[in-house]
């Protein structure tokens, strides 16, 4: 393996190409704008424009795409700061105080140590990465498809656990997606399953159509049903740049949300969305003076939201080391990484260097170039926001149609969609979340066979799952996680109980 | 528990049992040699299990109900239902009407007859969204879209 300046040599070689460079800054911009924009989040972007990038080279493609998931959550901060409603679920709690801060005239610093924040989270992000990513790697390298088998189930385990209401339902999501990924060819005896003579299933059911369906026509649909108001707070943005105490009071919550973004970033199911919630129970409790977040803290969102911008680097992780997305958006990385024919896992670091390095050093391009994008050009971001909605969702709905006819030029696909569109307004309606289903449709194909694998090499023996140290200490964390919920139900059913009888 | 989990739960339990019912049919094979049926099958059980369970809760903490009220009440659904007409339409004609005269009349319909807006802007927005589309995605990215019925016209 390459030692460190090596590797990031190579990487800067293939980020600075001007093809490279040219498609960081697409990403990065869209990823803004997205981030500013509702109605659509980073992975529908990302599914939308993933067509589009089928015919250029796979380094190119995934550094688009990575940049439009991380440029969204920068433009995520600009939402919360000057509209109170946040661009990305993971801005969610920047609106506390950085609304508060809009309406005391300080929009300003609010929006600057927010890039600042994000800036650096980004950059420290990768530095961990680049650390971590091949050693794990290395680690990984001794799998074989029992711990494999075990390591989706805790990844998929963690996910319900961590972002899901209701665990069961979750759950119930998580078996459909399963079957859902089943479709089309057997992975190991080609044998058409589920299809019922369907030839456009035959290749199984693609995930752009059914993210976009999931993700962009139901929210579309809701949206259309309730109604988008939204009233942008009128202040002149000025001093972008946050003063000496901003500084002192931000520098401690940027250094810890850069390291618990990272950490948390990692573990499936944590991202950017746990990450900020998390820095901003913390801010708050470090704090000598609590009683001011809520009030315009600039604490409030400098931590939040650095600690989202590190959670997006921590998630590359175990996708480009185990080839686990962690997310929805990570999914959609590892869906493009595969039709590029270079699959994530621990010998992408090995096999295809350029690319890896090439993504991380496009990543720190990308995180100055979203620093210029977002602070000199704020106006920009500005009147972008005011775009009504009646004008914005059928631009949304054009470009998810596009999406999904640009998979096969087909528009059986944009039926399949429109399917999953009504699935996903009525699964939001019910109240099931709809990642679980997501990542497990992806994970399916991959889980069966290593499951199948691994019961063909033992015998039927189950115990393979059990015999081998890092396959047992998952599945061993993935039924703590799953009985957790269950014991605490319990328990606090029988204190409701005790305290009837009494 | 939710009133309305108790009828989601059961339809997701027979899901279930019918997804189950299919991996039996693709033949489950051994334990040491599991054939195409077999994942397929154990999940479906899963998810009638995981049915039975949210539907036993809706049964043991039934108090918890308080969602009496309809999911749609005070929402305007027709639009979403008038917009997936709407899809469904362009879906199926798509391929005869090509893809600009398609897209022109899907947008011209999203921007007038869902929500209120003028005429002129309607035309505009549709008309210059169609034509921006077709450039970037058909000429620039090199999507083969459908040509349709406008290039018979044409011909």
């Amino acid at each position: 393996m390459m030692d460190f300046p090596s590797a990031m040599q190579l990487g800067l070689t293939t980020a600075l190409q001007p093809m490279n460079l040219l498609y960081c800054f697409i990403g990065v911009f869209i990823g803004t704008m997205i981030g500013v924009l509702p109605g659509i989040g980073p992975s529908g972007a990302i599914a939308i424009l993933m067509p589009t990038t089928f015919n250029i080279p796979a380094v190119s493609a995934i550094i688009m795409l990575a940049g439009i998931y991380y440029g969204a959550m920068y433009g995520g901060s600009t939402t919360s700061i000057l509209v109170n409603i946040p661009g990305e679920a993971a801005s969610v709690v920047t609106c506390i105080d950085g609304y508060q801060m809009a309406r005391q005239g300080r929009a300003g610093p609010a929006l600057g140590i927010s890039a600042f924040g994000s800036f650096i989270a980004g950059i420290s992000g990768i530095i961990l990465l680049s650390i971590l990513a091949p050693s794990l790697a290395q680690v990984a390298l001794d799998f074989g498809p029992p711990e494999f088998f075990s390591l989706m189930v805790l990844g998929l385990t963690l996910v319900i656990y961590l972002g899901s209401a209701s665990m069961v339902k979750a759950l119930m999501m998580a078996s459909l997606g399963a079957v859902l990924g089943c479709i089309g060819q057997d992975p190991i005896l080609a044998a058409p399953r589920l299809t019922y003579g369907l030839e456009a299933l035959f290749d199984g059911l693609d995930l752009i159509p059914v993210i976009m369906g999931l993700f962009g026509i139901s929210e579309v649909l809701l949206n259309l049903e309730e109604g988008v108001k939204r009233q942008i707070y009128e202040t002149k943005i000025k001093g972008l740049l946050p003063s000496r105490e901003d500084w002192k009071l931000s520098s401690k919550p940027i250094i810890r949300g850069s390291l618990l973004g990272f950490f948390l970033g990692v573990v499936p199911g944590g991202g950017a969305l746990l990450a900020s919630f998390t820095s901003y129970a913390i801010e708050k409790k470090f704090s000598k003076h609590p009683e001011r977040f809520g009030h315009g803290a600039i604490e409030g969102v400098a931590g939040p939201e650095t600690a989202n911008n590190a959670g997006t680097m921590g998630a590359m992780v175990p996708l480009l080391t185990l080839g686990i997305p962690s997310n929805v958006a990570m999914a959609l990385l590892l869906a493009a990484l595969m039709i590029h024919g270079t699959p994530p896992g621990p010998l992408l670091i090995q096999n295809h260097p350029d690319l890896f390095w090439g993504i991380m050093a496009s990543m720190i391009i990308g995180n100055f170039l979203l620093l210029l994008l977002n602070l000199p050009l704020i106006g920009i971001w500005v009147k972008v926001l005011k775009i009504p909605y009646q004008v914005l969702f059928p631009l949304i709905i054009i470009f998810c149609l596009i999406g999904a006819y640009s998979v096969h030029m087909n528009a059986m696909d944009i039926l399949i969609m429109l399917v999953f569109g009504v699935f996903g307004y009525f699964m939001r309606k019910f109240e099931y979340d709809g990642a679980p289903l997501v990542l497990a449709f992806i994970l399916a194909p991959m889980m069966e066979t290593a499951l199948r694998q691994s019961l063909i090499v033992s015998r039927g023996d189950f115990g393979i799952f059990i015999h081998r140290p890092y396959s047992l200490v998952a599945l061993v964390t993935a039924v703590i996680f799953l009985v957790m919920p269950l014991i605490s139900f319990l328990r606090k059913k029988r204190e409701k109980l005790v305290v009837e009888e009494d | 528990m939710k009133q309305r989990d108790r009828l989601t739960s059961l339809f997701w339990a027979g899901v279930g049992l019918y997804i189950a019912y299919e991996g039996y049919r693709l033949k489950l094979g051994t334990l040491g040699s599991p054939n195409c049926g077999f994942f397929i099958f154990w999940t479906g059980l899963v998810l009638t299990g995981l049915g039975l369970i949210l539907f036993s809760q809706t049964l043991l903490w039934p108090k918890e109900a308080k969602d009496r009220q309809t999911l749609w009440e005070g929402s305007q659904w027709s639009k979403g239902a008038k917009m997936m007409a709407a899809l469904l339409l362009y879906a199926l004609l798509f391929k005869w009407l090509g893809f600009i005269l398609s897209t022109f009349l899907l947008l011209l319909f999203l921007c007038k007859g869902l929500e209120p807006q003028k005429w002129r802007v309607a035309f505009i927005l549709a008309a210059a969204t169609t034509v921006t589309c077709y450039f970037v995605f058909g000429v620039f990215l090199e999507l083969q879209f459908p040509p349709g019925l406008l290039q018979k016209i044409l011909e």
